[in-house]
């Protein structure tokens, strides 16, 4: 394991944007991810690139 | 066109229907393939690891439970094969091909025009990513797979799954921010 996987936590929500970008969350959630995103401008831009990253990664494949 | 469901294929493999193997062969060969291919660096090698994996699969079908998709079960099994692969491989021949593998930053023809187009540039920076960073990468985008499936195919607990993304995409950013891109995370 990499060390630096066992450093401090990451925000939960922040943590769960590549999963909701991939559409695997479950359905509640998507609800908390999508609530976060509606009230945080700065989580809607790092879901922004969340989305680019799953975007070229399919593209890579 | 109504499509025939994993599970239903699988449980007609187990009972020796040769044609269910080469639909659910057909239907993720390249997935698998793709993701052995990341693991072992060698497409010789990952070939051959694909027929064992199609082997076992065949083989095994019989004890698949129905807990995971099948999907996830074949990539654990793949990975699995992958990974025996590479401890296989004299350390030396490993090292020698991961050199070979990370990107030179001069500026060639080919780097220059990648640095004008985002999406290639970041495409790029994936494919410099370690190959455990490029895994986890490559099973929640392109695999589309849970946490917890993620977790069943890597063999770590689920709260380690979502801190490797974040350090994969972490190491992304900084790879990023070399090639000039600097997306303000993290």
């Amino acid at each position: 394991m990499n060390t630096n996987e066992k450093e401090a936590p990451i925000g939960d929500i922040e943590a769960l944007l590549p999963w909701h970008a991939a559409g695997t969350l479950s359905r509640s959630d998507a609800r908390r991810v999508e609530q976060a995103l509606a009230r945080d401008p700065e989580l809607a831009r790092r879901y922004a690139l969340v989305r680019e990253e799953l975007g070229e990664t399919i593209h890579l494949n | 066109m109504q499509t025939t469901a994993d599970e239903v294929l699988i449980a007609r493999i187990a009972g020796g229907d040769r044609l269910a193997m080469q639909v659910l062969f057909a239907r993720h060969h390249v997935r698998v393939y793709r993701f052995v291919l990341r693991l072992v660096r060698n497409e010789a090698t990952a070939e051959d690891l694909i027929s064992e994996v199609f082997l076992d699969v065949w083989r095994q079908a019989g004890k698949f439970e129905g807990r995971s998709a099948v999907s996830t079960w074949m990539l654990s099994i793949a990975r699995f094969k992958a990974l025996s692969a590479l401890r296989r491989r004299q350390d030396d021949e490993l090292d020698e091909e991961t050199a070979e593998r990370i990107e030179d930053h001069a500026d060639d023809p080919e780097t220059a025009l990648a640095k004008k187009d985002k999406g290639a540039l970041l495409r790029q920076c994936l494919t410099a990513l370690s190959a455990e960073h490029r895994e986890v990468i490559d099973l929640v985008y392109y695999h589309e797979k849970s946490v917890d499936e993620v977790a069943e195919i890597t063999g770590i607990p689920g709260a380690t799954v979502k801190t490797r993304m974040f350090y994969a995409r972490k190491k992304l950013s900084e790879l990023l921010k070399q090639q000039g891109i600097d997306r303000g995370w993290p």
